[in-house]
């Protein structure tokens, strides 16, 4: 059985911003158009009925409930008092279980701390680096960049007495028009610990970021910055896509859905109560995640039998036979999912990122390999 | 042309020392005298060395856009 333990709900199908790669809103997938703009309370509770009867089900002992949009503040708070309030009533009591926030950052005030402080929810914000470059992609429907919005609640974060602790971090999409290292600067300057870097998801197969001159372009925005945290070499820092790269690399086995290719553990419900897989893979085609299954009146593992949840459950077994034949295919796990596709043969294919992937992989082993030789 | 063949060249060459060099890197977890100057990869071997046999480290999760925290102590 799929051991589902994180739940993404898609607490709003609208936004406040306008980013400009954003799979929700700005790609070919249309399904937010037909989605009531907040879930409604009657399907949080029906979603928190049907997490909490799986996590018993399945004796499931841990869950990361993930408030995802959209942008999920725009919910307001007593929301989020009553989802919190339903899901710690009807989650099993042997099943621990964390709240997280994806957030733009925009409405986050004092008020919105404090409350998230109070229940224990997991901040992570949005920031694609310093003014010019992140108000270039983050806007409003008026074109005003989000930079100064999202910067100030990171602060106000760093500065509340109970977020610190609770505090995700940050996360960019990588842009290779942008100096990585310049970005990963900025973000130290601002204080950050925690920060993260994800590949654009709406490149495949059939839309490849072709307009670079590197081959690598990808690959060139990010080993400069890992050479500044290599040598930075401060424990405290954290990017996560490289401490994962390293624990691969040594042998641990990470939970994600872009490196090492374990199967996926996710489940997103969408606002009207639609039980989909990975929402990222909206960039493969308009109503690609739904399956007709609804939290309403359908058990979670339902989904699991559906064509649309077995290539994410099948991991390395679901590799192409390129990706089974390279010894990488345990760090890079075949990169993330929806980076494999092609309408010609759906994901029997290596990431469009696969030389990105193999570059920076090859940087990071030739890093340790240094350590390593010093050892023996 | 079928799309495997666009990525092939990539990662169809033999690299005979990128295996030593994986190798060594997975051996290192069964060397807990094994102590790199690297904190970022001390702090991966630890988390290595922690997680018990056959079991998934309980670490940092990523996915769209979700960074957690890692448990306390594990770093």
């Amino acid at each position: 059985m799929y051991a589902a333990s994180t739940f993404i709900l898609k607490t709003t199908s609208t936004c406040n911003l306008r980013c400009s790669y954003c799979y929700m809103f700005q790609q070919v997938d249309r399904s937010f158009e037909q989605q009531p703009h907040v879930m409604p309370l009657a399907v949080v509770d029906s979603a928190a009925r049907a997490i909490a009867d799986y996590c018993a089900k399945f004796h499931q002992p841990k869950a990361l409930i993930v408030f995802h949009g959209g942008e999920p503040t725009l919910a307001g708070r007593n929301w989020f008092r009553h989802a919190l309030e339903v899901f710690r009533r009807l989650m099993p009591s042997g099943c621990a279980t964390r709240f997280a926030l994806q957030t733009n950052g925009v409405s986050l005030d004092d008020s919105w701390l404090n409350l998230c402080a109070e229940l224990e929810i997991s901040i992570s914000v949005s920031l694609d680096g310093p003014p010019s470059i992140h108000d270039a992609r983050r806007f409003t429907a008026a074109g005003q960049g989000s930079y100064r919005e999202a910067a100030a609640a990171i602060e106000r974060i760093q500065r509340h007495p109970g977020m610190s602790r609770l505090f995700g971090g940050t996360l960019c999409v990588v842009n290779p028009d942008d100096d990585g290292r310049s970005i990963y600067r900025h973000f130290r300057s601002l204080g950050i610990t925690q920060m993260d870097f994800l590949l654009p998801v709406e490149a495949n197969w059939d839309h490849p970021p072709s307009r670079f001159v590197s081959p690598t372009p990808f690959a060139d925005y990010l080993i400069p910055i890992f050479d500044e945290w290599w040598s930075e070499n401060n424990p405290e820092v954290h990017v996560a896509y490289f401490d994962s790269l390293l624990r691969l690399l040594v042998g641990s086995r990470v939970h994600s859905d872009s490196l090492g290719g374990d199967p996926l553990t996710m489940v997103v419900v969408d606002s009207n109560g639609s039980i989909e897989p990975v929402d990222s893979l909206r960039s493969c085609g308009n109503g690609f995640t739904q399956l007709g299954l609804f939290v309403q009146r359908d058990p979670i593992e339902r989904a699991f039998q559906q064509p649309a949840f077995q290539q994410a459950l099948a991991g390395q077994e679901g590799l192409c036979h390129t990706c089974r034949k390279c010894e990488l295919r345990d760090v890079c796990g075949g990169g993330y999912l929806p980076s494999r596709f092609s309408t010609h043969s759906g994901f029997d294919n290596p990431s469009i990122y696969c030389p990105d992937l193999t570059k920076l992989i090859q940087h990071v082993v030739e890093a340790c390999s240094q350590q390593v030789a010093a050892l023996v | 042309m079928h799309l495997e063949t666009i990525a092939a060249p990539t990662v169809e060459q033999p690299i005979v020392e990128l295996s030593t060099k994986l190798q060594q890197l997975r051996r290192l977890k069964t060397q807990p005298q094994a102590q790199p100057s690297s904190r970022h990869l001390t702090s991966a071997l630890q988390a290595a060395r922690q997680e018990p046999a056959g079991m998934k480290a309980d670490v940092s999760y990523i996915f769209i856009g979700i960074i957690l925290p890692s448990p306390p102590g594990l770093n």
